[in-house]
């Protein structure tokens, strides 16, 4: 398609550009007739003539001053640091003096052999299956139950968004109470039924069950938002044109306004991994990786095994297993699903 | 018939989103309300008004200078962090979006790649670097990797609104022989209030709440923002949870209370910050 829409070299309205170039050359033109010339038959002008152009500039001053902060950040603190924890993970290292025991891959070698690891990233799965399964689906339902511009759908949406805005720790904190089995809600509930509650964050399955609801209950009005903003985006037209046509209102919603949402969800399941891979403060406010390590993701395992006990090589190979997995993931996602993300 | 399935729908949905907000708002009723009830009343009593308000908690924890001392912490790092945010990322962004060089697009993937994994897998060098920098201990040792962690989002973002601006604003104000730093200063900042806020909201709560890094590069109590100061008081004080719960109320108000006056940017911004980022 690009080559049918370019002008094709025979087009009678350009004339052919070897003689104008040689009609230059032989006027002998001055140096801004020249670049006239060049601009106006589109020549790309030469790199020298270019940084002359450029140097002296308030161009050049402009890039002289603007770039450098951040590109000097941003190198530092976080491009470099991922190409250092590369070279680290080669080593055994306790972060003093400089890395000088170097032992290959084992560091790999014994991320990759732990079953811990595994259960992390195992959980980081289940953050993503519950939030597609239950968290997106139901900000979904609420959204376009909300998604008209009424005062009281501003007052819900406003309700549901404030657990996201709340910090990490703070929501743990307030879960951990709720399930406390000596003195939380949880234990309230159990004995109205005249029954012991179960120590919620000390049991095992229980716990990683837990820690999902908090998930859930902190972000579904995050996703809930981005689908009222989708909702939003779909023209009020088409849902005038379908009604007219008799359609009702779930077959209105099911086949016309679900499929045109449908950039919106592929970008809310993006979030949800992208959540997941970063999970962590609320995994130490609420259960702190306990019971015996079942209720890590990969980020709390990493800090736990890995930071916390400055083991700075095998860290680093945990960091740079995880920096994989993502960029894998956002790659396959991205390739599979955002593909029509010019089109919106 | 159709105007009473009409009305049976808007029943349900009442119903459907009362109970949704319920659940959603109890977990902060239940707290607010915990740190005024005595340990035998939050044993018995989990959701209803205290038995006796007593209020020792709270004020004992509003009146002592370790809460004020990291609110104040935490407010620091933040504004600091929202101001070089906004800074370093739109300079970087305007270049991007109006100067013409080789190299650009290359620029602009590089700074996009801040996007692609979360910041825990580099932590342990940015912990060495900040060390080797003597920053260790010190605000400024959250502050530049925050800051540097944020340019990803806030490059692309406000990159794609600047170069959305009007061209000829920036072509009348070329022959007039301004500069590309006023235009910069004069044309560009002022146009993009909208955006700039939403930079700034997504920096502002994204430090406020921040954890691990303070977590990895703070040790004093004195420099503590209020993640590290509530986990400690948690950890202090276990599960008397009358006082955890008023501390945990109390360090959730400034948030709170920015969220209730600015709710309704704040939702866009995060949203549309998500949407374009």
């Amino acid at each position: 398609m690009a080559i049918a829409t370019n002008p094709s070299s025979s087009d009678p309205k350009h004339p052919p550009v070897p003689t104008i170039t040689a009609q230059v050359q032989q006027d002998l033109p001055s140096l801004a007739e020249a670049r006239q010339l060049e601009e106006l038959l589109g020549a790309r002008p030469s790199l020298w003539r270019r940084l002359q152009d450029f140097s002296g500039s308030s161009q050049m001053r402009a890039c002289i001053l603007f770039l450098p902060p951040a590109l000097l950040l941003f190198t530092l603190f976080v491009t470099w640091p991922v190409v250092e924890a590369a070279y680290y993970s080669f080593f055994n290292w306790n972060g003093y003096g400089v890395p000088s025991k170097w032992i290959g891959l084992d560091n790999f070698l014994r991320v990759l052999s732990d079953p811990i690891f595994y259960h992390s990233l195992f959980n980081n799965l289940l953050i993503v299956l519950v939030s597609a399964f239950i968290q997106v689906p139901m900000a979904l339902a609420l959204a376009l139950l909300i998604s008209d511009k009424s005062r009281s759908s501003v007052i819900f949406r406003a309700i549901f968004f404030l657990p996201y805005i709340l910090g990490e720790i703070v929501a743990g904190l307030i879960w951990r109470y709720i399930y406390d089995g000596n003195y939380g809600v949880v234990e309230v509930v159990y004995r109205w039924f005249g029954q012991q509650a179960p120590e919620v964050l000390a049991t095992e399955g229980w716990a990683t069950a837990a820690l999902l609801l908090v998930i859930v209950w902190k972000y579904f009005g995050f996703h809930m938002a981005l689908f009222v903003a989708g909702r939003q985006g779909v023209g009020d037209d088409v849902l005038e044109a379908a009604k007219i046509d008799g359609a009702t209102r779930w077959q209105t919603t099911l086949n016309i306004v679900l499929p045109l949402m449908r950039p919106v969800i592929v970008l809310s399941l993006f979030f949800s991994i992208l959540g997941s891979l970063q999970a962590f403060a609320i995994i130490v406010a609420l259960t702190d990786g306990g019971p015996s390590n079942s209720t890590h993701s990969a980020v709390s395992y990493l800090y736990n095994f890995g930071i916390k006990r400055m083991r700075v090589g095998f860290g680093s190979a945990i960091g740079v297993t995880l920096f994989i997995i993502c960029v894998l993931v956002m790659v396959f996602y991205k390739r599979l699903f955002m593909r029509s993300k010019e089109g919106r | 018939m159709e105007s009473n399935r009409s009305s049976l729908f808007v029943y349900y949905r009442w119903l459907l989103l009362l109970l949704a907000s319920g659940l959603c708002l109890f977990p902060l009723w239940a707290t607010f309300m915990g740190g005024f009830k005595s340990t035998g009343d939050l044993r018995t009593n989990a959701f209803g008004l205290p038995k006796e308000w007593l209020t020792d908690n709270y004020v004992s924890i509003a009146t002592s200078g370790r809460f004020w001392q990291m609110l104040g912490n935490s407010a620091f790092i933040a504004f600091v962090t929202v101001v070089l945010t906004l800074l370093v990322s739109s300079m970087a962004a305007f270049v991007l979006a109006h100067l013409h060089f080789g190299g650009k697009k290359w620029l602009s993937n590089y700074l996009a790649l801040g996007l692609t994994f979360p910041f825990a897998t580099a932590v342990l060098p940015v912990f060495i670097r900040v060390r080797d920098l003597g920053l260790l201990d010190s605000y400024w040792g959250v502050i530049l990797p925050q800051v540097a962690f944020n340019l990803g989002f806030a490059v692309v973002l406000l990159q794609g609104f600047f170069s959305e601006l009007p061209k000829e604003l920036f072509e009348a104000a070329f022959v007039d022989g301004c500069s590309y730093t006023r235009m910069f200063w004069q044309i560009t900042l002022p146009l993009s209030r909208p955006i700039l806020a939403t930079v700034g909201v997504l920096a502002l709560i994204g430090s406020w709440n921040e954890y691990l890094l303070p977590l990895v590069m703070i040790n004093s109590e004195t420099l503590y923002p209020w993640p590290l100061g509530v986990m400690q008081y948690q950890g202090q004080y276990g599960t008397d949870w009358g006082k955890v719960l008023a501390f945990v109320s109390l360090t959730l108000m400034p948030a709170l209370i920015f969220y209730l006056m600015a709710q309704k940017q704040i939702i866009a911004g995060l949203t549309a910050g998500g949407v374009k980022g």
